[in-house]
């Protein structure tokens, strides 16, 4: 039963660069990323299901100043293309400081772009460009971003 | 991996975050609390019914000072110059002492006038000291300015609303004086609006009307 579990899944991690366009570039300048996930090829629907946590870290123009999101996402992706279109969501604890003092609330994300696949054996590598955006439902922000990411399938 | 149950957890989790979102804070990360642009005006009045004043600020075209581009504040007919770098809002201030019907320069230069962004519990300080020779004697000049983010609030018509709490303090000494004056204020900004309140000896203040460009 594990190892029917076990097979079809993998694990990945991700990482790259962001450049604040809407809202954020008031106060920012570029941010960084990461992502752990781990997820399942859905083969009825031809479709790839990621959960990942990873975080997103923005330097502000002010050098004091940063905005850290701590993210919890669930991912899709086509599986069987060179070109995949992903589609991103999720839930966000963010935080923002200026000279240790510190504000925090939450948000939802949500990201689409599109993965180039490189498979070697079980392992996939994919660069990605996409855009991404946050809102509170009262104010949206929004970066496009590049990433690269290396999967291991089982 | 059962994807039914994750939707479902996800939809659980989703639920309790809508409604602990009403803090905004991407409202108040992403949105420009000092707009400032050539053409920008803000128009407040005070609540005294028996005594009704009104301040209007105007920003004019950019001018050229000390080698800054400042924006100057036109507020109802008194000039401030404000100028934007990546720590916040600085302004241009001269304190001059008048000798024989001369005036006199004792100081001048860019102090902070709000560290952006605003953020809840941030102090800032900034001050300019100087001092010059007239005829065998000293004078000394000295500007200092301590602002508190002291909290935010949500309005119901200008969103997440920041209080700032500022003390301004000028001091020229002569081998024969010491003239010091303090200030204190508050000011209320809103997002991309600007200062939407301001409190200081003269009264309470509220915006009646505004143009951003």
């Amino acid at each position: 039963m594990i190892l029917l579990i076990i097979i079809g899944l993998h694990f990945g991690i991700e990482g790259g660069l962001e450049q604040p366009v809407i809202g954020l570039d008031f106060y920012h300048t570029s941010g960084t990323n990461f992502n752990f996930n781990l997820g399942k090829n859905d083969l009825i629907h031809n479709v790839q299901l990621n959960l990942s946590l990873g975080g997103y870290f923005y330097k502000g123009k002010n050098p004091g100043y940063s905005l850290n999101i701590y993210n919890c996402g669930l991912m899709v992706k086509k599986i069987p293309w060179r070109f995949t279109p992903f589609f991103k969501t999720g839930i966000d604890y963010i935080t923002r400081e200026l000279d240790k003092n510190r504000e925090w609330g939450f948000g939802f994300d949500y990201a689409i772009g599109c993965q180039i696949n490189f498979y070697y054996e079980n392992i996939n590598i994919y660069p990605s460009f996409y855009y991404s955006g946050i809102t509170d439902f009262k104010a949206n922000a929004g970066c496009l971003g590049i990433k690269i990411g290396v999967a291991y399938e089982f | 991996m059962n994807f039914k149950v994750i939707k479902k957890c996800f939809s659980f989790v989703f639920f309790i975050l809508f409604v602990n979102c009403d803090n905004h804070i991407i409202e108040r990360s992403a949105n420009d609390y000092f707009p400032l642009k050539q053409g920008d005006w803000w128009s407040y009045t005070n609540l005294d019914l028996y005594e009704p004043v009104s301040v209007v600020i105007t920003v004019e075209a950019l001018d050229t000072i000390l080698q800054r581009e400042c924006y100057p504040f036109n507020i109802s007919g008194d000039f401030h110059y404000y100028t934007r770098d990546q720590d916040g809002i600085k302004e241009y201030i001269k304190l001059t002492q008048n000798y024989g019907g001369d005036e006199y320069t004792i100081l001048q230069g860019f102090v902070t006038r709000l560290e952006l962004p605003l953020v809840s519990g941030n102090r800032f300080l900034d001050s300019l000291a100087d001092s010059v020779e007239f005829f065998g004697k000293w004078i000394k000049g000295r500007y200092l300015i301590n602002g508190l983010v002291s909290d935010h609030q949500k309005d119901d018509v200008y969103g997440e609303v920041y209080r700032v709490i500022i003390n301004l303090s000028k001091t020229i000494i002569t081998p024969d004086s010491t003239i010091a004056s303090e200030d204190y204020f508050e000011e209320y900004y809103a997002p991309g609006i600007g200062m939407v309140r301001f409190k200081n000896k003269d009264g309470d203040f509220r915006i009646k009307d505004f143009h951003i460009e």
